[in-house]
């Protein structure tokens, strides 16, 4: 998500206009809107799609508040995804951890009708380690999602001002 | 390897179960919030588009009768 005050070329920027349903602004009008001091093009790159958005200088302040309480929301959700991702792995690791160790010292010491339960619990440990790392990992990614967006969100603020 | 008694079995196992219920049912929780605050993400990015869509042809309106003023 870009703000770019200078204008893409104008057959482009048509085209991709009548793509998205807004092509309401003759071509004569859009360039005299383009030129008008104030009116500012924002580019929305969302899921691959580029689209452009002439906001007029009465509706930046509007927008940029909207922008702000959305750049909020992502920030939050990516600190909630990271505390969630080492807490995912701090209670995996600490009781994964022992039990797989404990499960490989009791195999090591034991004989007989014990063994089968180290063997079991060296299992369990180590399912719950692995479990807590692949959580853990997917966790993250969804904070770097969030700061991606919290990124171009605070970028578009950035270009209101 | 030496046979030994002191070591419960059921004790052990017991132990093992109990330490992968929690550890599984406190990740999971975390997991559904992280999962859904994902989801609430992606949609208030899809409402941000549409919102941009319908305020682009609100502005469009806004530009002609503009221009129409300054012509």
């Amino acid at each position: 998500m870009t703000g770019d005050e200078e204008n893409p070329s104008q057959a482009e920027f048509e085209a991709l206009r009548a793509r998205l349903g807004l092509a309401r602004l003759s071509p004569s009008t859009l360039n005299t809107v383009i030129s008008l001091a104030g009116v500012k093009t924002l580019t929305l790159e969302v899921n691959g799609l580029d689209i452009p958005v002439l906001i007029p200088a009465e509706a930046q302040q509007a927008l940029g508040q909207k922008f702000k309480a959305l750049a909020r929301e992502e920030k939050r959700g990516a600190a909630d995804a990271g505390n969630a991702a080492n807490t995912a792995l701090l209670v995996c690791g600490s009781i994964g951890g022992p039990l797989g160790t404990g499960g490989i010292v009791a195999i090591a010491t034991t004989s007989g009708h014990v063994t089968f339960a180290a063997i079991a619990v060296t299992a369990i440990g180590g399912f719950i380690a692995l479990v807590g790392l692949i959580r853990a990992r997917v966790m993250s990614k969804r904070k770097f999602a969030h700061e991606e967006r919290l990124e171009r969100y605070v970028e578009v603020i950035e270009e209101l001002k | 390897m030496m046979e030994s008694s002191w070591l419960p079995m059921d004790f052990l196992l017991g132990l093992a179960v109990l330490g992968c219920v929690t550890a599984l049912t406190i990740v999971e929780k975390l997991w559904r919030e992280v999962d859904r605050a994902a989801k609430a993400s992606e949609r208030r990015e899809a409402e941000l588009v549409e919102y941009l869509r319908q305020a682009q042809i609100i502005f469009d309106e806004y530009f002609v009768k503009k221009q129409k003023e300054n012509a």
